[in-house]
């Protein structure tokens, strides 16, 4: 059931309870049926979906049909049948286009999806003919870049995420390599490609939808790291990728937000999430690794010499300073930790300073996101929790204590954890039934 | 709306351009390319995309006598200049830096290079051909795969037939005896 219908079946519930007036009651049912016949067609983003999967059908459709390899035919023909594919695919987009806002989004959705489709059919089959070896990374790149202007004209949301998705794929191939070519920079025209659409000519569409943010978010992800760890090739390096992974969590991390995006949920912020975790994800390992400071500080040192890592280190230097003057302070000290190691570097010597160095940080913030919540600062105390339980589970797995002892100090803890769990549980109750009490 | 019309437009020229583009290149290649013939080994995988294809390696996979000062490394470009006899066979292989003017020649990926251990001027050289495949009809395929393996250890080489010029290299045919392996296939009982 959609939601206006489901309101509508409620108002008269609510205006027997006497919850709304007839006056509101009127008004929400008004509005109600106004959202129904604007979607008389049923979920927009369903529409979307099974559009493109039927777009996607008939081009797999396509795509299997020249697979079949009709080698009986002549070329010529063949080559001009997977022409006219693409030329009446297109003709679509143009009659779209055309149609402007009379057409539903779902077809211009549909037409987009089978230009990008045929197009791909169309390489495939000159590939095919002439039997063209070579990578079919190749073929990848020349694929997104000539349907990229699809995506310009359409704002298609399935031509963004086949953008993205071989954008991503390609770099990954080439990164993966190892061949020490460099070539993945060309991820940084692969995104280019991609800012007409976000965010946009102007800056005119700077928000996207949820999924799309996810999925922009896993792509800069794989191409950074991709161009990382082919950096490191390039520059014969086998430890600088290791702290350049760390830089491109941390450009994800800060990457900047207006106030309104800063207020939104984190799983309405998956760069937050997905670099956050992955910061400490590479400092808790790192905790472990007792005795890696030599190999730390010699990834640093190479990383400082690569380009592409200074690139990294002069954007994450400007989000810094942005996220300084937004007040972010939750993720400006969960980015602290990409200096630890810098610091572990400078304690030349001393084998076990990079391990205690994360330990110490790693707490520091969990204490910091407990703390800032009973300072009336926005803190996140479960994860903050959550942080010191697995440092104490960490330290305590790799030290030399008795076991009756580690024992001890476990169950202690973790009676602790419960405790603070059940207190903070009911101060969260006690804060929002304050906060929703009818004042006589 | 006149913006929307132009990024339609060049989208468009691209998207007809790339793939012709190609197809005129490579037409030009066997209209006007010199036959060559190499021996080789084809065995039958599969492509998602472009389907069945016999993977087609030439022999011998190395080149061997390169001289150690061009310095190649993985990764390089490299021209291999083919010497034929009069059936346009290929006699011998050498691998140079530099695009020569004249001569029939292949533009060549290096893959790998082996320091010889009888003698420290040579290396020997492994390249990636820019033909590595031909691709079948899927009827075919099966076919093709038993004669391939019916012929792996056969006396009658196996011998890819190729149109080369400039550098640039399309793979026609696999002849053996000098028949087609398509007409070949036709005398075959099916699998």
């Amino acid at each position: 059931m959609k939601h206006p219908e489901w309101l509508i079946q409620q108002l008269d519930q609510w205006q027997r309870d006497g919850v709304v007036s007839e006056e509101s009651a009127e008004k929400l049912r008004t509005w109600a049926g106004q959202q129904l016949k604007a979607d008389a067609g049923g979920s927009k983003a369903a529409q979307v979906i099974v559009g493109g999967l039927g777009a996607l059908m008939v081009g797999a459709g396509l795509l299997a049909i020249i697979a079949h390899n009709w080698d009986m035919i002549p070329r010529g023909v063949r080559l001009a049948g997977s022409f006219l594919w693409m030329a009446l695919a297109q003709l679509f987009l143009a009659w779209t286009l055309k149609r402007g806002e009379r057409v539903s989004g779902w077809v211009t959705e549909v037409a987009a999806l089978l230009v990008v489709l045929t197009v791909g059919g169309c390489l495939a089959m000159v590939s095919q003919i002439y039997s063209l070896g070579g990578s079919w990374t190749t073929l990848l790149f020349v694929w997104a870049v000539i349907v990229s202007p699809v995506l310009w004209v359409t704002r298609s949301h399935s031509a963004a995420l086949f953008h993205l998705g071989t954008s991503a794929t390609w770099a990954v191939a080439e990164g993966a390599d190892f061949s020490g070519r460099g070539d993945s920079w060309w991820f940084l025209l692969l995104f280019a490609l991609f800012l007409p659409y976000w965010p946009g000519w102007k800056l005119s569409h700077k928000v996207l939808p949820s999924g799309m943010r996810w999925a922009v978010t896993l792509a800069v992800l794989a191409g950074f790291l991709a161009m990382t760890f082919d950096s490191a090739a390039v520059h014969d390096s086998d430890t600088s990728a290791w702290w350049g992974a760390m830089l491109v969590a941390c450009v994800l991390l800060l990457f900047p937000l207006n106030e309104e995006g800063s207020r939104e949920g984190l799983m309405r912020k998956p760069q937050v999430f997905v670099g956050g975790w992955m910061l400490l994800g590479l400092a808790f390992t790192h905790g472990f690794s007792i005795g890696q400071f030599t190999r730390v500080a010699r990834s640093i040192a190479e990383a400082v010499s690569q380009p592409w890592c200074l690139l990294l280190l002069a954007i994450m230097v400007i989000f810094s300073v942005l996220a300084v003057r937004a007040k972010r302070w939750g993720v400006l000290a969960i980015a602290t930790l990409v200096l630890t190691p810098v610091l572990a570097a400078v304690a030349d010597g001393d084998s076990d300073a990079l391990s205690w160095l994360f330990t110490t940080h790693l707490f520091l913030i969990g204490a910091a996101l407990i703390g800032a919540e009973f300072i009336g600062r926005p803190g996140a105390p479960r994860l903050g929790a959550m942080i010191i339980a697995l440092i104490i589970l960490m330290r305590m797995a790799d030290s030399e204590l008795p076991l009756l002892l580690k024992a001890v100090m476990f169950i202690v803890i973790g009676i602790g954890f419960i405790v603070f769990n059940f207190w903070w549980g009911r101060r969260a109750r006690l804060l929002l039934k304050q906060a929703t009490e009818v004042k006589p | 709306m006149k913006g929307v019309w132009i990024a339609f437009a060049v989208g468009c020229a691209l998207q007809w351009l790339a793939p012709l583009a190609q197809v005129m290149r490579y037409e030009r290649v066997i209209k006007n390319g010199t036959v060559v013939r190499m021996e080789c080994d084809a065995p039958d995988p599969y492509d998602l995309l472009r389907g069945r294809y016999l993977a087609v390696r030439v022999r011998p996979e190395e080149i061997l006598g390169v001289r150690q000062d061009l310095a190649f490394e993985r990764g390089d470009t490299a021209y291999a200049l083919l010497e034929l006899d009069e059936a346009g066979v290929v006699k011998s292989v050498r691998l140079e830096r530099e695009q020569p003017r004249e001569a029939v020649f292949a533009k060549v990926t290096v893959l790998s290079v082996y320091e010889g251990p009888a003698n420290n001027d040579q290396v020997s050289v492994r390249v990636g051909w820019p033909f590595d495949r031909l691709y079948l009809n899927e009827n075919l395929a099966p076919t093709a795969d038993q004669w391939y393996r019916d012929n792996i250890r056969a006396e009658k080489s196996i011998f890819a037939d190729l149109r080369v010029l400039d550098g640039r290299v399309v793979l026609v045919d696999l002849l053996q005896d000098g028949k087609s392996f398509r007409q070949l296939l036709k005398e075959l009982p099916a699998p």
